[in-house]
């Protein structure tokens, strides 16, 4: 309900972005690549000088920038703030995308819709639309695929050499796909339902692997494994402080690289970020995390589920997203050192979030009609019959190969090509639902009584929080990192304080806190009251002592 | 006239005579060199530029054995000096097994500090004069970092602290979450170069004074009468917030920062923002990741007299019986050359760490760590007994100053108006004073943590090629077999790194020759191998374990010739030829 209010306000705004409209063609066409990505932001940049700042959080590896857009009216960083991440998982670039287009049409909003006018000059957005661009660039490479890490050179098998094992395009299509080996000891079968999917075999229900399943290459430095050390890196996505497993792909330690530090620094060193927003698999808004039980949380003990007060939050705001996209994936797998997690568990802040894209639900009249329970190739089962029906040409039917390494076995290549999740998106749906969590923010006002006997006041403040969401969450509350909201009365030498704190650090304030000083001090003179928190906003009141 | 003139002569002849004895007839005592390159007392703490003059004089002294570098700059810009000591004329120092040494992570715990600067002098002047020492500088390299905290290190020294502040660095946080950083430190108020503690006289207060040494504040019994209030250190509400030294330099605890098993601020408090946010954390980090040679590693802390090892917390499941073994068989003896100290595993016998160094170095680089805590109780009267907390028992710390620091250790209390708590007195124990050793006992604690460090490093991996056997097999072909030995305790690669693959396993190639095939060979008298389908040449090995030895074998074509190298990051480069 909340959202279809949105929807209509802005539907005017969103003409624009028809002109985006889904050409069936490679993602190349669709999306930008880096270069023309910073010259679009750029350029927009240049076009609202009082809206839209433009920074680098610093240079990666392969020297692109790490680009920073901070969004709303001056001054942006003392405004409560909305922190929204693309390219979270790097061939994600639909997000890119979608960071742009919510950016473009809030811009063209403000002064003309006055829910946007009153948004972004009550708050701020700092949009990251890639935070790893180095992977992220594979998408627009001559050879592409879903390459989800940065340029760090990794030695990935420990065999002493770096990057030596790379993909290799065997059937020059340009896409690095998957290949199936004839292998009677492989752990691999064609799915009976759909021959274009692969799945494990269940050896339990009878039946038996047929195939080896490899990435598309050869075995580069002949050590018996395929693919086993490409170029690069580290997964933004992995080298987070929280659930962090030392792992492939998830670097040396928790944020070592320079993506990771940069948007952590970046993150620490704003205090206003009251939420934070991202794209990605690793998502919370259609599957909430699994919410702490009282006896879960104990002192000095690792938190690893949702604090038992901001179990319903998470679950009413993802219930709203759900609805208005439409979107219903199966679960995701455990993340580790994830971003999204590390922005709730270890940042202390509110954090969401989503795919880009998800395919939609299976239909009858899709290619392959079925439902199958615990189906473990829902997610690509999706995939394929959307992508049948609007791209084909983004799935590579199976072909025989001569492989120089299965000399006697039948080798073949096909699968879906790169950047097979990243679809148009549904940008009004998404620009919609970042007014919807601006709306959602705590609100602060303050009511201040004063009772006076002769010259002696007692002063007490209401605060009340008149938003959806806490000042912080019970997490929040917690963090050295979220400043709590400070009520603090401020008094002249005129005044002497006889009881009460000269300020006090709230917790989580949910619709209403009371704080009560008393003082002596002259008739007719004033005393202010402020309520404020970098991430929650700022009021004062002045009161004049009768 | 002449009388004086005589006189002249005979003290001048006198005085000569005297300069003769006074400079080189002493007799040396055991240990330290008497005539060294390099004079040091070492009976006081140095600052950053102490340190730094005592690391240029011996670098410049022992140009063949002693190079100073940096790892990088602290918050506010000094080195973080490195001094790399090893015989740098036989082999790379980089590719010799090495033992890392730091101190003063906590910035209050300075003497890690001259324990470190006095290894680096001491091996460095005892090179070619002490056989053990000059085999060690032959085979390891040192990498020491003095401080590692040097910022602080200045802080404590050159301001009023306590024993225990700042412990932290100097990267400014907010510790009481107002809004501003460092606003609220303790304050010297009285203007003695001392942050001591503060007391109330109060009829009806908790405390009273010692009978046995009235300068001492004890608890009155439950039944009794006490005389004084006991406030905060010594210092005042800075900030008005009505709270005394809330928030002073720092605060983090860098020895929780590390990244292995880290945890944010609200579950190990002092973790700061994310592993490695501490500048100079992470230029140990990346000094460490950046030398796989190292092997062994030491951070000295103090107090309390324990040699500790990890894991820091009860979940961390990586270390091994086998590797729990090797920490044994030194600990063990370092028990033994520190009277007053004992062999620890940390969650275990003390508290938990999440995101302590030594975690770090073991769990993220397999490195075998410990971390003493430097002084014990056991140096007030040496008398053995149950442990009586780190820092031994107040009693104990104010006889000792009594008798033997003569008072110096304790400011009395005196009056002093509070703005705050009115008229007060302050007075107790000096920072330098129950955590740091006094001066006669310095030497000593540096030369016995020495000893463990260097038995330690001495039990890093020592390999070499013990024998290299040839057959003629016949059909044109040879075989080769060479027996690999490590003489030491401390195995080529840990367990952990074994088991959990995070770094790559040792070599031994075969150069120059032919190779047909490769085996590990895993009983010569069963003749049980395994064979290495892919590069023979360059045979795979776990490790060579602690005190025990690999045999491998190749097949060549035509006669049996060429070159062994064993090549490990941590076990070192042995060469020999065949046969």
């Amino acid at each position: 309900m909340f959202l279809a209010k949105y929807l209509h306000s802005f539907a005017s705004i969103f003409i624009v972005s028809a002109i985006y409209s889904f050409v069936n063609g490679d993602v190349a066409a669709e999306y930008q690549n880096y270069h023309d990505l910073t010259v679009s932001l750029q350029a927009a940049a240049r076009q609202h000088p009082s809206l839209l700042k433009i920074e680098s959080l610093g240079k990666t590896a392969e020297n692109r920038d790490l680009w920073l857009l901070t969004m709303g009216k001056a001054p942006a960083d003392e405004k409560p703030a909305i922190a929204i991440l693309g390219g979270v998982d790097a061939y994600d670039v639909a997000a890119s995308e979608l960071c742009r287009r919510f950016i473009d049409s809030a811009l063209r909003a403000y002064g003309v819709v006055d829910s946007v006018t009153s948004i972004l000059d009550r708050l701020t957005f700092y949009i990251l639309p890639r935070v790893n661009p180095d992977a992220s660039e594979q998408q627009f490479a001559a050879i592409k695929y879903d390459r989800v890490r940065n340029s760090r050179p990794v030695d990935s098998d420990f065999d002493g050499a770096i990057d030596e094992d790379d993909h290799d395009d065997l059937n020059g299509d340009g896409y690095i796909t998957l290949m199936r080996i004839a292998d009677p000891a492989g752990e691999w079968m064609v799915d009976p339902l759909d021959p274009r999917l692969m799945r494990r075999a269940a050896p339990h229900l009878d039946e038996r692997g047929a195939y080896q399943l490899l990435t598309e290459g050869i075995d580069n430095d002949k050590d018996g494994a395929w693919d086993e050390d490409p170029a690069g890196g580290v997964n933004f996505n992995r080298n987070f402080s929280f659930n962090y497993r030392p792992t492939e792909g998830a670097g040396p330690h928790p944020v070592s690289e320079m993506e990771s530090r940069a948007v952590a620094d970046f993150l620490f060193s704003h205090p206003n970020v009251a939420l934070v927003f991202c794209f990605s698999q690793q998502e919370n808004l259609l599957h909430p995390w699994d919410v702490a039980g009282d006896a879960d949380v104990q002192p000095g003990k690792p938190i690893t589920r949702v604090l038992p007060k901001d179990g319903k939050f998470y679950k009413f705001i993802a219930d709203q997203f759900k609805r208005s996209t439409g979107f219903d994936p199966p679960p995701p797998e455990r993340g580790y050192g994830a971003f999204p997690e590390w922005a709730y568990y270890h940042y202390g802040r509110w954090s969401f979030a989503a795919p880009s894209w998800c395919p939609p639900a299976m239909t009858a009249g899709d290619t392959t009609d079925v439902k199958v329970k615990d189906d473990p190739l829902a997610r690509e089962r999706q995939l394929l019959a959307w992508t049948m029906k609007n791209a084909p040409n983004r799935f590579v039917e199976w072909s025989a190969f001569d492989h120089p390494d299965f000399p006697t076995q039948k080798v073949e290549i096909g699968g879906f090509v790169a950047g097979s999740l990243n679809p148009p998106s549904l940008t009004k749906e998404f620009t919609a639902f970042f007014y919807q969590l601006a709306a959602y923010l705590p609100k602060l006002d303050v009511q201040v009584k004063v009772e006076a006997t002769d010259q002696f006041y007692r002063i007490t403040a209401t605060i009340i929080n008149s938003g959806y969401l806490p000042t912080c969450s019970e997490l929040g509350a917690k963090s050295k990192w979220l400043r709590k909201v400070k009520a603090e009365l401020i008094l002249s030498d005129a005044h002497k304080l006889i009881s009460g704190n000269r300020f006090y650090l709230i917790d989580a304030i949910a619709t209403v806190a009371e704080k009560q000083w008393s003082i002596i001090g002259k008739s007719g003179s004033t005393v202010k009251v402020i309520v404020a928190s970098p991430s929650v906003g700022y009021v004062e009141k002045e009161i004049r002592l009768d | 006239m002449l009388k004086n003139w005589m006189i002249f002569f005979v003290m001048a002849f006198l005085s000569a005579d005297l300069a003769q004895d006074m400079t080189p007839s002493a007799l040396k005592a055991m240990g330290a060199p008497n005539d060294p390159l390099v004079e040091v007392a070492w009976n006081r703490y140095y600052d950053h530029a102490g340190i730094g003059d005592i690391c240029r004089r011996l670098a410049k002294a022992h140009p063949d054995l002693v190079k100073l570098g940096s790892i990088g700059t602290s918050v506010q810009g000094r080195d973080l000096y490195l001094l790399t000591v090893t015989n740098f004329k036989n082999s790379a120092a980089d590719r010799k097994p090495a033992m890392y040494i730091d101190g003063n992570i906590h910035s209050n715990e300075i003497q890690g500090s001259e324990v470190a600067l006095y290894t680096a002098w001491y091996v460095a002047e005892s090179y070619g004069h002490v056989k053990w020492i000059t085999e060690l500088l032959d085979a390891k390299t040192f990498y020491i970092v003095p401080t590692i905290n040097p910022d602080a290190r200045d802080h404590y020294m050159h301001s009023g602290n306590t024993p225990h502040s700042p412990r932290s660095g100097m990267l400014p946080r907010d510790d009481d979450g107002d809004g501003r950083v460092d606003e609220d430190p303790p304050d010297d108020l009285d203007g003695d170069g001392h942050i001591v503690r503060m007391r109330r006289a109060n009829a009806h207060g908790r405390w009273k004074a010692d009978p046995h040494d009235p300068r001492l504040l004890i608890e009155a019994d439950a039944d009794e009468k006490g005389a004084y209030d006991f406030l905060d250190w010594e210092g005042l509400d800075n900030d008005g917030d009505g709270l005394v030294n809330e928030d002073g330099p720092g605060y983090y605890d860098p020895n929780r920062n590390w990244g292995w098993m880290w945890q944010p601020d609200h579950v190990q408090h002092g973790s700061d923002q994310y592993p490695f946010s501490i500048p100079e954390n992470r230029a140990v980090a990346d000094f460490v990741m950046a030398h796989p040679n190292i092997c062994g590693a030491q951070s000295y802390h103090n107090a309390g007299g324990m040699i500790l090892r990890g894991p820091g917390v009860e979940e961390d499941q990586s270390c091994s019986a086998a590797d729990q073994l090797v920490y044994e068989n030194i600990g063990t003896v370092g028990e033994q050359m520190l009277p007053g100290y004992k062999y620890m595993v940390l969650w275990k016998d003390l508290y938990s760490v999440y995101g302590g160094e030594l975690d770090w170095f073991y769990g993220a680089r397999g490195i075998y760590t410990f971390s003493n805590e430097l002084w014990t109780s056991f140096d007030y009267f040496r008398a053995q007994g149950e442990a009586k907390g780190w820092f031994g028992r107040q009693q104990d710390v104010y006889r000792f100053d009594e008798l033997l620091l003569f008072g110096e250790g304790i400011v009395p209390w005196h009056r002093f108006d509070h703005p705050q708590f009115g008229a007060i007195e302050i007075g107790g124990i000096k920072k330098s004073w129950t955590r740091t050793a006094p001066s006669f006992l310095l030497e000593d604690m540096c030369h016995r943590n020495m000893a463990f460090t260097l038995f330690h490093a001495h039990h890093l991996p020592q390999v070499s090629i013990d024998s290299v056997t040839t057959t003629a097999l016949g059909e044109g072909l040879s075989q080769i077999d060479a027996i690999i030995v490590n003489s030491r305790m401390i195995p080529t690669r840990s367990d952990h790194e074994i088991t959990d693959k995070f770094t790559r396993p040792d070599w031994v190639l075969l150069r120059d020759a032919e190779v047909i095939a490769g085996f590990i060979v895993q009983d010569p008298l069963m003749n049980h191998t395994i064979e290495q389908k892919r590069r023979p040449e360059r045979i795979n090995l776990d490790a060579i374990p602690a005190m025990m030895t690999v045999q491998v074998r190749w097949i060549v074509a035509g006669k049996a010739r060429g070159t062994i190298v064993f090549d490990s990051r941590k076990g070192g480069v042995v060469t020999r030829t065949v046969p």
